[in-house]
């Protein structure tokens, strides 16, 4: 399974590089721009701020396709011959390719992060302590305090229901690419029937976690408004891993048994 | 080598054989080459060369011994068999053709004559 | 004789537009097998089923006893006529590639081959023309130590001086313990080395045995057997 990884990443290095030369190449721009003319520490917070959310959006969508992408694309052309003819079952090349989008995802944070820390703490460390001293911001913090909770553990499971979304997201995807692909032998339309079968996986996944959740746990949902319990959380989490998980067979199994290349 | 693929591959290498014997290209007693070599020498699948020992084998023209190859018949005797033999194929094969064209045998036999005596002033 | 390769009543398809129809076929070691027939008879579905790409509608094939799966591509090399090797990369990442995947692959092997057939180990893929495309998947797929050999038109887009050094390619690796199957409409180049040939026509088998044996019933080269099954 690692040479498979390997490969998948060999595949797609190319592509990464040019993406992230485009976004250092942004960023010293916005960088240069901002040290040439006169801006005040909130103007340059503000600017950076935008930079980084509307990078942080782009990250996201490139990295949601590269990952569809990275399936769909050995599915419909002879290029997948490379990877389907080897001596793995289903189950391990598409496990494959679901690690490889965790690594590459851990590796857009790490850049993301890193950029993050380059920014604020290199160029622009003056600014971040003002702002991170104002009153504003001990404000917006305090709001965030919450009553017997610990502020580190919670943003850990947090943290970790948003990694098991995302992995669920593409364990979804996948299911409605190798559903699509086991009925429908024709290419063409095959990303909007594809599409179509994700919304209703979508759906059916939030309908059974919420009905989960809600009316079979009854788990008291907020601590206070606008947040949810550790229960709560911890329930959603795991029916987030189990629904992956059986969307992970359904598409290795179906990858087996029932597609043609 | 180019083989007529309309009759058998191996009939055709088996006669190359027996005519090389014959001819005294290879003698009595000499140990062929493997199988293998000779596919690879002559172009074919192995498994027509190994068809090619067998039969061979089974008429005479060599025998194999266990651990050590095969060698062609050291016997006289065989050789001249196989050239009488070879020698009535063809014959037989020239009255055939010149019956499908209407010849009878006394024509047949003029035809011979006066082909041989061109022959004989070459 | 060790069965390499056995389909069941294998088809393909639905109603009308079956491209395999009952399917009954018996692959024996040592035997290099000619799979003959007129596009569309069901030679490459047949080739993409026992090479794990395609499923059976129903039937099923096994290679050395095992269901078609991870298992049995570890034993069968498949060579299809598509253009599936990475445009991207160079020849010597397909080497490095094979050498990772596959067990049998013998990378010294496929250096001899790319030598045979004029190509270096520095040019990408997608810069290749058809005939040397050809001729690299060729390689790779011979230099695998295979016990299924299953070459989809190994001689198509190969001129014909070419063709010859493909036949001493595939003859040079073909062993006792394995089985070739060669599809191709150009009968004649491969007259000399087929043992038996399998005629397809519409998805099932129409005539098949051996080689020197049709030649000595029917006084006719294969290449003209061929002619009579598919027009007379």
């Amino acid at each position: 399974m690692a040479n498979l990884i390997k490969y998948e990443f060999i595949r797609k290095w190319r592509g990464l590089g040019i993406f992230m030369a485009i976004v250092l190449i942004l960023n010293a721009v916005i960088l240069v721009k901002l040290q040439i003319g006169t801006h005040t520490p909130d103007e340059q917070m503000i600017a950076l701020g935008a930079f980084f959310t509307g990078i942080l959006g782009v990250f996201f969508i490139l990295y949601i396709i590269d990952v569809t992408m990275m399936y769909s694309r050995d599915l419909d052309h002879k290029t997948g011959y490379m990877f389907m003819l080897t001596p793995n079952s289903g189950y391990k090349i598409l496990g494959s390719k679901v690690i490889t989008a965790i690594l590459e995802g851990l590796l857009f944070l790490l850049v993301y992060l890193l950029l993050l820390a380059v920014n604020f703490v290199g160029f622009y460390g003056e600014p971040l302590r003002t702002l991170v001293g104002s009153d504003l911001f001990s404000m917006i913090v305090n709001q965030v305090h919450l009553e017997g909770v610990n502020l580190i553990s919670y943003f850990t499971v947090s943290l970790l229901m948003l990694f098991v979304s995302i992995v669920g997201l593409f364990l979804m995807i996948y299911a409605a690419i190798s559903i699509r692909k086991s009925i429908l032998a024709e290419k063409k339309f095959g990303g909007l029937i594809s599409f179509i079968i994700f919304m209703l996986l979508a759906w059916a996944d939030s309908a059974i976690t919420n009905t989960l959740t809600t009316d079979i746990f009854s788990a008291n949902s907020m601590i206070s408004p606008g947040v949810p319990s550790y229960t709560f959380l911890s329930i959603q989490i795991l029916i987030q891993v189990v629904l992956g998980a059986v969307f992970f067979c359904v598409s290795a199994y179906l990858l087996e048994n029932k597609m043609d290349m | 080598m180019n083989f007529d693929n309309t009759a058998p591959i191996y009939i055709q290498i088996m006669n190359l054989i027996k005519k090389d014997i014959i001819l005294g290209k290879m003698n009595l007693g000499e140990k062929l080459l493997s199988s293998r070599e000779y596919a690879q020498n002559l172009k074919v699948n192995p498994n027509t060369m190994v068809r090619v020992f067998n039969e061979l084998e089974r008429e005479g023209v060599t025998f194999t011994k266990r651990g050590v190859g095969t060698f062609i018949t050291e016997s006289e005797e065989k050789v001249e068999i196989m050239k009488k033999e070879m020698a009535e194929d063809i014959v037989r094969n020239f009255i055939q053709g010149m019956m499908e064209l209407g010849f009878n045998f006394n024509d047949m036999i003029e035809l011979i004559k006066s082909r041989l005596d061109k022959e004989a002033v070459q | 004789m060790t069965s390499v390769l056995i389909a069941e009543n294998v088809s393909k398809g639905f109603f009308r537009n079956k491209a395999l129809h009952n399917l009954d076929l018996k692959i024996e070691e040592g035997k290099v097998y000619g799979l003959l027939g007129p596009n569309g008879s069901g030679k490459t579905t047949f080739f993409k089923i026992a090479a794990g790409l395609f499923k059976p509608t129903s039937g099923r094939m096994t290679v050395m006893g095992y269901p078609i799966g991870a298992e049995t591509k570890k034993l069968t090399a498949f060579m299809p006529t598509d253009d599936f090797l990475f445009g991207w990369m160079k020849i010597d990442g397909i080497l490095s590639f094979y050498t990772d995947m596959y067990e049998d692959f013998d990378r010294n092997k496929a250096l001899e081959y790319l030598t045979f057939m004029e190509l270096q180990e520095n040019m990408k893929v997608s810069s290749l023309s058809t005939g040397m495309k050809a001729r690299l998947k060729l390689a790779v797929t011979m230099a695998r130590k295979a016990r299924l050999y299953l070459l989809d038109e190994p001689l198509n887009g190969i001129d014909p001086i070419s063709r010859e050094k493909i036949v001493k390619m595939i003859m040079g690796a073909f062993r006792d313990d394995c089985a070739v199957i060669i599809s191709s409409h150009l009968v004649s180049e491969l007259e000399t080395i087929l043992d038996e040939v399998i005629f397809l026509d519409h998805g099932t088998v129409v005539l098949a045995g051996d080689a020197e044996k049709f030649r000595l019933e029917k006084s006719c080269s294969i290449e003209a057997l061929y002619k009579e099954v598919y027009h007379g």
